[in-house]
């Protein structure tokens, strides 16, 4: 006997998604019938198992996250979209740690910068500028007069502040601002803006409380600008490990700013390297830094490999801090060979590591991305220990032992207790579900990821190096070191090619970018 | 009292960006969730949840109100799961079943298929299984139907095709369903 009704529309009568009337005849067919009862009940039956299904939740930190991530690519809109298992892990070594980066520096900046700090205005992208859309998004700030401060919307100004709070913003549901930190609080001191979306009130008291916050400031889009042309100049450098480029920044204080510089790119796991290792080696790095008097002229310049967001993200935060950095300026390359003997040592100790450990250690597809951090980890360990033994750390363990180290004083520097070791899991079948029912926080990640590639060393800056003047974002005249540089390309080794050449599939997704090396100079300029 | 959607909205276009927050927290699971049963991997389902709501926050000055606000926000993230699927080529497997539940495999020997399946953790891994074997759109209609319980027309909103090809997707997807899990059902197989 012909059915009079589909199946379609028994399924379609269990979603209640029937006009009245056809439902209507729809239940005189189910009561006559058995075979429509017994397929309903199947119906039904099958939808009791959707409902035995486990629910899952995400990390309590995943608005923060989202935030963060959104703040970062409004900041960085070229930076690529987040792609499968890939941006957690990366998003800890790279992108976390220059979020880490300029939170920590914030922090830093704001106990270093005095009391009265100027006024700030928050800058607005104009329509034309902001990257891709959306929401008025805040990234740094900069002090401007007062005036100035008052020509913003109060909800745009608060939100300016409040997402440089902690240089990006937090979350905490339901609770308006997160609960500050210690250090979040002594920043806050005077001030009735301490969180996101606290809405500042009149422009009067919005003012009264710029007054007592710290300078912040925002990338503008001129200096975003900058830096773009900063990091083209210095893409352009040869591929030459004879020749580095070098980046220029003004600032008040050398000598503080030298540190600060060097702390920044730490926090942006581009790490210390030094000839003492460990505690030891930052520290003397510090101290090289430190070496220059206020107000002198010091020598001492930061030579850096890193990949080019961590440099992006580490420069747009310095650079944004106009209390602190003054101006950026893209200086002639110099020769590695123009630099001291220990100069020369320090960089070349730098390069060798790194092509060693991309040549040995460096996965080269997500995949292997676990293996050969693991590989890489007891690498790590084994040193530290044959270092220890020997009673002499080696320079290779300066960088894990200081990440570790930053890693734990950023969780107490942050008020938290330092991460303690995730719990054994039971079983690794089941690690993506416990990872998310048991959040590992950024700082933990950060502690258990592998060592970054990137590094950083102090070197002397040769004389010359230091008067040679160049413009951001204008074409610089070849050099004399450049021209040797054009020709000794022909025939050194050229580690940037070596270092890119990880997409082994071509997709162009599981690619870490090339290193870019760059010589960091400091110079003292009257505001 | 929670605000509602659009008055969180017009507050984060306004600049207050923990505004987005508050939306993020009130979806963040149903979202996860449903990605889990879309894609199979609570990995997978936890990034593309992320990137979708980031690309909201980006586009939100897009977001016209036609639509509820979920509605809009699940289109952004099935559309990431889809190219993201795409992109890796992924298999939903029982290994990603399994994931979900923590518990072994089951065997996948055909005396073991779903049908021997009768614990709880079983049934959860063979349903998870079962569903990873659908076509996409029909497992994507039938996860927003069964798991959010969202309407027809809500389903059709998101997966931008018409109400009765929602019904057409649901009741096929619910009919290969049956067969694969007629074990758990207990019902013998009609068609």
């Amino acid at each position: 006997m012909k059915q009079p009704f589909s199946e379609e529309i028994l399924s379609a009568y269990i979603d209640d998604e029937l006009p009245a009337q056809e439902r209507a005849a729809v239940e005189r067919w189910i009561e006559e019938s058995p075979e429509a009862r017994e397929k309903l009940d199947g119906f039904r039956r099958l939808s009791g198992l959707f409902a035995d299904l486990p629910r899952n939740e995400v990390p309590p930190e995943f608005p923060t996250n989202v935030l963060q991530l959104a703040e970062r690519r409004m900041l960085l809109p070229e930076a690529r979209p987040v792609q499968a298992r890939q941006s957690l892990r990366r998003w800890a070594l790279a992108g976390g740690s220059s979020i880490a980066a300029a939170l920590v520096l914030g922090l830093m900046l704001q106990a270093y910068l005095p009391d009265g700090a100027p006024h700030q205005k928050a800058v607005r992208f104009d329509d034309g500028e902001r990257p891709a859309g959306g929401p008025e998004v805040a990234v740094r700030s900069r002090a401007l007069s007062e005036g100035e401060t008052q020509d913003l919307a109060p909800a745009v100004a608060s939100n300016k502040l409040s997402s440089l709070r902690g240089a990006l913003p937090t979350y905490e549901q339901g609770a308006g601002p997160a609960a500050p930190t210690p250090a979040e609080d002594k920043l806050d001191r005077d001030s009735p803006e301490s969180g996101i979306g606290r809405s500042a009130g009149a422009r009067g008291e919005r003012s009264k409380s710029a007054e007592s916050v710290a300078a912040l400031a925002v990338i503008s889009p001129d200096q975003r600008k900058q830096i773009d042309q900063a990091m083209d100049e210095i893409g352009k450098t040869p591929e030459d490990e004879n020749v580095v480029a070098v980046v220029k920044f003004h600032v008040i204080d050398r000598a503080e700013g030298l540190v600060l510089l060097q702390d920044a790119f730490a926090d942006s796991q581009i790490l210390v390297e030094s000839e003492q290792a460990g505690e030891e080696g930052r520290s003397e790095g510090k101290i090289a830094a430190k070496s220059a008097a206020p107000g002198a002229v010091g020598n001492e310049a930061l030579y850096v490999v890193a990949e080019p967001e961590q440099l992006r993200a580490a420069i747009a935060t310095i650079l944004a801090r106009e209390k602190f950095a003054l101006g950026l300026e893209i200086g002639d390359p110099i020769e590695i060979a123009a630099l001291d003997d220990i100069s020369k040592k320090r960089v070349q100790q730098v390069d060798r590591e790194l092509i060693s450990n991309v040549a040995g250690n460096r996965p080269t597809a997500p995949e292997d991305a676990k293996r050969s951090a693991d590989a890489q980890a007891a690498s790590e360990r084994q040193k530290r220990e044959r270092a220890k033994s020997d009673g002499k750390p080696g320079l290779e363990t300066a960088a894990p032992a200081l990440a570790e180290k930053k890693s734990l004083s950023k969780a107490q520097a942050a008020g938290r207790e330092p991460q303690k070791p995730a719990e054994p899991k039971q079983k690794d079948n089941a690690r993506p579900d416990a990872e998310l029912k048991t959040p590992v926080p950024a700082d933990k990640e950060a502690i258990e990821a592998p060592a970054s590639q990137a590094r950083q060393t102090v070197v002397n800056l040769p004389p010359e190096a230091g008067n040679q003047r160049g413009r951001a974002g204008t074409p610089r005249k070849e050099s004399p070191s450049q021209k040797s540089a054009h020709r000794n390309s022909q025939r050194a080794p050229i580690f940037t090619k070596e270092l890119a050449e990880r997409d082994k599939d071509g997709d162009n997704d599981e690619r870490a970018p090339a290193l870019m090396r760059v010589l960091i100079v400091v110079e003292e300029s009257a505001k | 009292m929670s605000k509602p959607d659009q008055e969180l909205i017009a507050e984060c276009l306004s600049g207050q960006t923990h505004a987005f927050g508050d939306l993020v927290a009130r979806y963040q699971n149903r979202l996860f969730n449903t990605l889990v049963g879309v894609l199979g991997s609570v990995e997978d389902a936890h990034d593309v949840a992320q990137e979708a709501f980031v690309n909201a926050f980006q586009k939100l000055d897009t977001f016209r109100g036609h639509s509820a606000f979920y509605s809009w926000l699940f289109r952004i993230a099935l559309n990431s799961a889809v190219s993201q699927k795409r992109k890796q080529r992924a298999v939903v497997s029982i290994d990603a079943a399994r994931e979900q539940s923590g518990d072994e495999p089951i065997d996948r020997h055909p005396a073991a298929r779903p049908e021997h399946a009768l614990e709880t953790n079983e049934r959860q891994i063979a349903v998870r299984a079962a569903l990873a074997e659908l076509a996409e759109e029909f497992r994507t209609a039938l996860i927003l139907k069964e798991m959010e319980d969202l309407s027809y027309e809500e389903i059709s909103e998101i997966v931008g095709c018409p109400i009765g090809t929602v019904r057409s997707r649901i009741h096929r997807a619910r009919a290969e369903l049956r067969v694969k899990l007629q074990g758990l059902l207990r019902e013998p197989c009609d068609s």
